[in-house]
C-alpha cells in the first residue's frame, strides 16, 4: 500500500495512470459493441463470415447444376445441328426440302404419287414446324429403301401420319404410301448462330 | 524503486560528540540530486546507535540503497602511499607487510583495508596508489556494537578520508579529525597525506571550489532545512563527510573497493534479494514478451481468417454473379431448346417401328393396315385360324412399346382380322423420342400381304 501511495504521488503519474485506464475502459468498451471487429474480428464474426460462405457455396452448387443441365441440354441440341432446317444454312425451306425428299425418291427407285407444298405453323417466334403432304405407290422394297433415304436425309423428318396398306387387299402387287412429313425451321437468330456456329 | 543498480547511496556520519548527519544521494542520468538529509543531535547520554536509527528512520531510503558509514573513531588513520602494481591478493600481502613499517600499533591489532586511488608514474614505471584506512580492533569493535544496536545494515564503515577525492585540494573534516586534514599538492605530483592542521578545530576550512561543488546539487536546500536554524549556515560543515561518503557510494570503484573493505559481520549483509528480483523481472518480461507474441499471432491470425474468408465470400460471390449471368444469358436458347422438343412434331421412326414389327409379329400373319399418327400405331393384322394373345406378348414385352389395345374380329371366311393400338412408351417430355435400336441394313418392312 505504500508502494502504490508512493507511486500515486506524483502528479504525472496519477495522469499517467488516469490516461491508461480511461484507453483501457474505452476500448474494452469498443471491443463489447463491436466497433474493433473490423481490426481484430471476433469468433462470433469469423463464424457468421464462414456460414455466409457456406449458404453461398449452396448458391453456387445450385448454379453449377443449373449451368451443367443447360449445357447437357446444349451439347445434344447442337448434336442434333443437322436434323433441323436453318435457312441460314440450309437456304430456302419451300423449295429445297422439295429437293431432298424428291432426291430420296430417286435414290430409292420410288415414284412419288404427289409431293405437297409446304406449309408452315408456328411454334415460337423464331421456330416453325413445317408440314408436307406425301404418297406413292411402288413396291415394298422401293417403298422400304425410301422410308431409309428419308430417314438419312437432312433436315430429319417426322412423320406426323404416316399409313401404309397393299393397294389391293386380294391380289396386292404394290405398298401405297401416305402421310404428313413434318420437320422444324429454326430462324430465330440465337438458335440459328448456335446450331451453325457450334457450341457457344 | 531502484531494481539493479545503486543509484541511490545513503551516508551517515557522526562526529566526535555524537551529532548523527545523513543523507540520501541519487544518479539518475549522470545528475546527482539529494533526495532527503536528516541530522540528529543526541540527548545528554545517549548512545550513537539510537542517532544512527533515529537518522536513518528520518531518510527512509529505498531497500536497494547503498549505505556507508563513517565518522569518528578515535584511533583511525587514514595514509597512503605507492605499491607495485601487483594482483590484488599480493598486493593485499604486501600492504600488509608495509603498514607495521608506517604505523605504531601491530598488525593483530588493527582492523584495516585499502583502496587504490590511482595509478602513478614514476622514472618510467607505474604504481598504485594506494588509500589504507586502519583503526585498533577495539575501536572497530566498539563501532560495529553500535551499529548492531542500531539495527542498519550497512555494505561500508570507513573513514571519509577514504572517499575523498582530492585533486590537489585538501579535505579537512572537523568533528571527525580536529587536529588532521588530508592534504594534496594542487599540482597532483605528491601523494595526498594525513598532516596535522594548522587550524583550530573550532575553524574548518572549507574551499570555494568544495562549496561550490556541492551547493549546486540539486536538494541541496533539504540539507539546511533539516537542521536547527542557528546551524543551517553550517549545513555544509556538517554534511560535508556524509556528501563524500555518499559520493563514493555513487561512484563506479565503490563496487570493487567493497571486495577489499574490513569485513563485517553476516547479519549486517543487506538483504536486497536482487537475484530473486532479476529474476522475477526476467519472467515479467518473458511472460510479457510471451503474451505480446501470443496476442500479436491471435491478432494475426484473426485478421488473416477474417481476410481468407472475405476474399472467399467475393470469389465465390464473383462465381455465382458470372454463371448467373451465362445461365440467364443461355436461358432464351434453353427456352428455345425447349419448346423444340416440346413441339411433338410427330414420329420420326418408322423404318425402325416397320422393321421391329417385322421381326417380331407370329408367322402366318399379315399386315394388312399400318396407321402411325404422332405417338400411336394403329394396325390390322390378318391371320387363316385363331390366335391367340400369347402371340403377342412378344410386342407388349418390349419397351419401345406399350399395347394399348387388341381386339379381334372373326370373319366369315374363317380368318381372324386382329386390331392391334400402340404407343410408344419412351418419349420423354423435353427430349425428342427414342427410338428401337436401327438395323443393320434399312430394307426390311412390315409382313404384308
Amino acid at each position: 500500500m505504500a508502494e502504490l501511495k508512493k507511486i500515486l504521488e506524483p502528479r504525472k503519474n496519477r495522469i499517467a495512470i488516469l490516461i491508461v485506464g480511461t484507453v483501457s475502459i474505452l476500448l474494452i468498451v469498443f471491443w463489447q459493441m463491436g466497433a474493433l471487429d473490423s481490426f481484430w474480428p471476433g469468433k462470433e464474426l469469423l463464424d457468421k463470415e464462414v456460414t455466409e460462405i457456406k449458404k453461398l457455396q449452396g448458391t453456387l452448387q445450385k448454379e453449377l447444376n443449373d449451368a451443367a443441365v443447360l449445357k447437357h441440354r446444349r451439347d445434344l441440341f447442337a448434336s442434333q445441328s443437322k436434323d433441323y432446317w436453318v435457312p441460314l444454312r440450309d437456304g430456302k425451306a419451300e423449295t429445297e426440302v422439295h429437293k431432298a425428299v424428291e432426291q430420296a425418291a430417286r435414290l430409292a427407285n420410288l415414284k412419288l404419287s404427289s409431293l405437297g407444298d409446304i406449309r408452315n405453323s408456328k411454334i415460337n417466334d423464331g421456330l416453325l414446324m413445317m408440314d408436307l403432304s406425301i404418297s406413292s405407290t411402288d413396291s415394298m422394297e422401293n417403298t422400304a429403301r425410301f422410308l431409309s433415304e428419308l430417314y438419312r436425309s437432312s433436315p430429319r423428318f417426322y412423320w406426323q401420319r404416316c399409313t401404309i396398306r397393299p393397294d389391293n387387299l386380294r391380289e396386292p402387287k404394290n405398298i401405297v404410301l401416305s402421310g404428313n412429313l413434318k420437320f422444324v425451321l429454326v430462324s430465330d437468330e440465337q438458335s440459328a448462330a448456335f446450331l451453325t456456329g457450334g457450341k457457344k | 524503486m531502484l531494481l539493479f543498480s545503486s543509484a541511490e547511496a545513503v551516508a551517515l556520519t557522526w562526529d566526535r560528540h555524537g551529532k548523527v548527519c545523513g543523507l540520501r544521494l541519487q544518479k539518475r542520468g549522470g545528475i546527482m540530486s539529494i533526495g532527503n538529509a536528516a541530522c540528529c543531535n543526541p540527548a545528554e547520554g545517549e548512545p550513537l546507535s539510537v542517532s544512527l536509527a533515529k537518522v536513518w528512520e528520518k531518510l527512509s531510503p529505498e531497500p536497494e540503497s547503498s549505505l556507508l558509514l563513517g565518522g569518528y573513531l578515535p584511533s583511525a588513520v587514514c595514509i597512503e602511499f605507492l605499491m607495485p602494481k601487483l594482483p590484488q591478493a599480493e598486493l593485499s600481502n604486501a600492504i600488509a607487510y608495509e603498514l607495521p613499517r608506517r604505523l605504531p600499533t601491530p598488525l593483530e591489532n588493527l582492523e584495516w583495508h585499502y583502496r587504490i586511488t590511482g595509478e602513478i608514474c614514476k622514472n618510467g614505471v607505474s604504481f598504485w596508489s594506494c588509500r589504507v584506512f586502519a583503526v585498533q580492533a577495539r575501536d572497530w569493535m566498539h563501532m560495529i556494537s553500535e551499529i548492531d544496536a542500531a539495527k542498519l545494515q550497512p555494505d561500508m564503515i570507513v573513514s571519509p578520508f577514504m572517499a575523498a577525492q582530492l585533486d590537489g585540494e585538501s579535505v579537512s573534516l572537523p568533528g571527525i579529525e580536529d587536529f588532521f586534514e588530508m592534504v594534496h599538492s594542487a599540482r597532483g605530483d605528491t601523494l595526498p597525506q594525513m598532516v596535522s592542521s594548522p587550524q583550530a578545530p573550532s575553524a574548518p576550512s572549507i574551499t570555494a571550489s568544495q562549496e561550490e561543488k556541492y551547493a549546486k546539487l540539486p536538494g541541496w536546500q533539504l540539507l539546511e532545512n533539516s537542521l536547527p536554524s542557528d546551524e543551517r549556515a553550517k549545513a555544509f560543515v556538517f554534511f560535508h563527510p556524509a556528501l563524500l561518503l555518499a559520493e563514493y557510494g555513487l561512484r563506479d570503484c565503490f563496487r570493487r573497493d567493497l571486495k577489499m573493505a574490513i569485513p563485517l559481520p553476516e547479519k549486517f549483509r543487506p538483504l536486497r534479494s536482487k537475484g530473486l528480483k532479476v529474476a522475477c523481472l526476467f519472467l515479467s518480461v518473458s511472460a510479457l514478451i510471451l503474451f505480446m507474441s501470443y496476442t500479436g499471432r491471435a491478432w494475426w491470425d484473426a485478421r488473416s481468417r477474417f481476410a481468407a474468408l472475405r476474399a472467399e465470400k467475393k470469389n465465390i460471390s464473383r462465381q455465382i454473379k458470372k454463371i448467373v449471368e451465362e445461365n440467364t444469358k443461355n436461358k432464351q436458347l434453353d427456352l428455345t431448346i425447349k419448346n423444340i422438343y416440346g413441339a411433338n412434331p410427330g414420329n420420326p421412326e418408322i423404318l425402325q417401328c416397320l422393321h421391329y414389327l417385322s421381326q417380331n409379329i407370329p408367322d402366318g400373319m399379315w399386315v394388312i393396315d399400318f396407321n402411325s399418327t404422332n405417338e400411336k400405331i394403329e394396325m390390322t393384322i390378318k391371320t387363316s385360324g385363331e390366335a391367340s394373345d400369347t402371340e403377342f406378348s412378344a410386342l407388349a414385352q418390349t419397351p419401345f412399346f406399350s399395347t394399348e389395345n387388341i381386339r379381334k374380329r372373326r370373319n366369315s371366311d374363317g380368318s381372324t382380322d386382329i386390331f392391334i393400338r400402340l404407343l410408344y412408351a419412351n418419349s420423354k417430355e423435353g427430349e425428342p423420342a427414342a427410338a428401337p435400336p436401327l438395323p443393320p441394313a434399312s430394307t426390311g418392312g412390315p409382313k404384308n400381304g
